[in-house]
């Protein structure tokens, strides 16, 4: 089960990611994380990848849509804490990510 | 021989099989004691596979995803084969970046992702008959 928990503090909106994000899940959460974006309009949107037990190149697809809707909403989006296996299937994209940063 | 086994399933292309598929070549594996980055990366690697099972090869029915896995001399071998529509250019369908899910938020990395995680991917395809995807690692 791939669920999203949502912190807002400020203009800063954490998208706390839970559970395995593969194509089947990542379908599960995404609409979910737009309509929160729109709702409450950040200014930085953070993808915190802690509670993600698994990821495949679903992840790479849900994170650079997320970062396309940010940029037209006026958002930054980072990508935090991501294991090495994230990493080395986000790198494929050129994605760089934030290791156990306190934004 | 004693270091030599295999297995053999067949699941219908629903998308929550995709966790399904990887757990299940992933409890096989166990046996061999492969290190878990060897493990993440077999089941990141089927999970690709099989995603294009569910979203490419049966884009609008239900069909058979079969999956056999065999380690023999420690390597595995993993096929993930259908009965779907066929890739029209498989070297195209393998280069990065390259989709024709346009609609949804396919990244096009899947074979990427499978060629960079296993030692060697093959895949044979024929239109309007099926895809075979041959994946192998060295375990151990």
């Amino acid at each position: 089960m791939t669920k999203a928990e949502f912190i807002q503090d400020k203009s800063k909106l954490t998208v706390l990611l839970c559970g395995e994000i593969d194509h089947h899940g990542a379908r599960q959460v995404r609409g979910e994380i737009d309509n929160r974006i729109l709702k409450y309009m950040p200014r930085l949107v953070v993808m915190d990848f802690s509670h993600v037990t698994f990821m495949d190149s679903s992840g790479i697809g849900l994170v650079l849509a997320r970062s396309r809707f940010c940029t037209d909403c006026g958002a930054t989006l980072y990508v935090e804490n991501v294991d090495r296996q994230m990493s080395k299937i986000l790198s494929l994209a050129g994605i760089k990510t934030i290791q156990n940063s306190n934004i | 021989m004693q270091n030599e086994n295999y297995f053999k399933i067949s699941f219908p292309s629903r998308s929550v099989n995709e966790a399904f598929a990887r757990m299940t070549v992933s409890a096989f594996c166990m046996q061999f004691d492969p290190t878990i980055e060897q493990l993440n990366d077999i089941k990141t690697a089927v999970s690709e596979a099989v995603t294009n099972c569910v979203v490419h090869a049966y884009p609008d029915t239900t069909g058979v995803v079969y999956i056999t896995a065999r380690l023999k001399n420690d390597t595995l071998t993993i096929t993930i084969k259908d009965n779907g529509i066929g890739i029209a250019d498989i070297s195209q369908a393998m280069q990065p970046m390259f989709t024709t899910d346009i609609k949804s938020e396919r990244a096009g990395l899947g074979f990427a992702v499978m060629l960079s995680f296993m030692d060697k991917v093959k895949v044979y395809s024929k239109q309007n008959k099926g895809t075979r995807v041959v994946m192998t690692k060295k375990l151990g």
